[in-house]
């Protein structure tokens, strides 16, 4: 065997890698996107009910989440491939999301902390870096 | 005592160049359907099913066919056998190459001298 033929080995060994990383960049931007819209979440839930702000937050809220599930099952028909250790992930920073962000709607359905900014900004803020961490996570596992 | 060249190590199924590239596509990928390796590795349905075949027989590869939606979709995936095969294989490769750019250092220094 020739050295050039085991460069071209080598080489040919991380192309496809390369397409893999490209075609699932999704994943990072869904990590971004879920954890941007708990935070906006988060700041609707501290404002009082009767609020214009409140209604127009939960209507826009409603339209993203039925968005994202029509993106999502769209994506699903399409999806051609997943990364190594995708669904691993996933279901590790969703389950982690999912009761920090939990925790944060039980504590915030106290009196002393409805409708007060000082406790949903910080809560809001602490959902959506789960989802961030979760971001960063995708991103170092495809340049593996 | 002679070291054995690494090129013993070397796997002949996974060395093919086609079987190559689909192992190397899906190396990266948890699993991939049919037609992204197929358009990846840049051969015909044909041809890629000859060769998956050949692989999942090696045990490397598991193919399983589903549906989404309505949609009849086959998807590819390594066997933790067929990852390990493929990186002892790269690895394999990677020693041949650091050898033979050794040797070349070492004629080049003869050549200097």
């Amino acid at each position: 065997m020739t050295g050039n033929n085991v460069a071209d080995h080598l080489v040919e060994a991380e192309r496809p890698a390369a397409i893999v990383r490209r075609r699932t960049r999704w994943a990072v931007w869904s990590y971004i996107a879920t954890g941007t819209t708990g935070f906006g979440l988060a700041l609707v839930a501290s404002l009082p009910k009767d609020h214009l702000a409140f209604q127009v937050g939960i209507a826009a809220s409603i339209a993203i989440g039925i968005v994202a599930e029509v993106i999502r099952r769209l994506r699903r028909r399409r999806r051609m491939v997943e990364r190594r250790g995708y669904e691993v992930r996933r279901d590790c920073v969703g389950g982690v999301w999912a009761a920090v962000w939990g925790l944060a709607v039980l504590v915030g359905s106290d009196a002393p902390f409805r409708g007060n900014l000082a406790y949903w900004i910080p809560a809001g803020a602490a959902t959506a870096l789960v989802m961030y961490i979760g971001a960063y996570l995708e991103y170092r596992a495809a340049r593996r | 005592m002679t070291t054995r060249h690494p090129r013993h190590e070397l796997d002949e199924v996974i060395h093919a160049p086609v079987r190559f590239s689909i192992m190397a596509t899906l190396a990266a990928a948890s699993k991939a359907e049919f037609g992204f390796v197929r358009d990846t590795v840049e051969v015909s349905d044909s041809v890629l099913s000859k060769q998956v075949t050949t692989l999942e027989k090696a045990g490397y590869v598991q193919v399983t066919k589903g549906y989404v939606g309505k949609r009849p979709r086959t998807w590819l995936a390594l066997t933790p056998g067929g990852l390990a095969a493929f990186n002892n294989h790269v690895a394999t490769l990677r020693q041949i190459a650091e050898t033979a750019a050794q040797a070349e250092a070492g004629s080049d220094h003869e050549e200097e001298a």
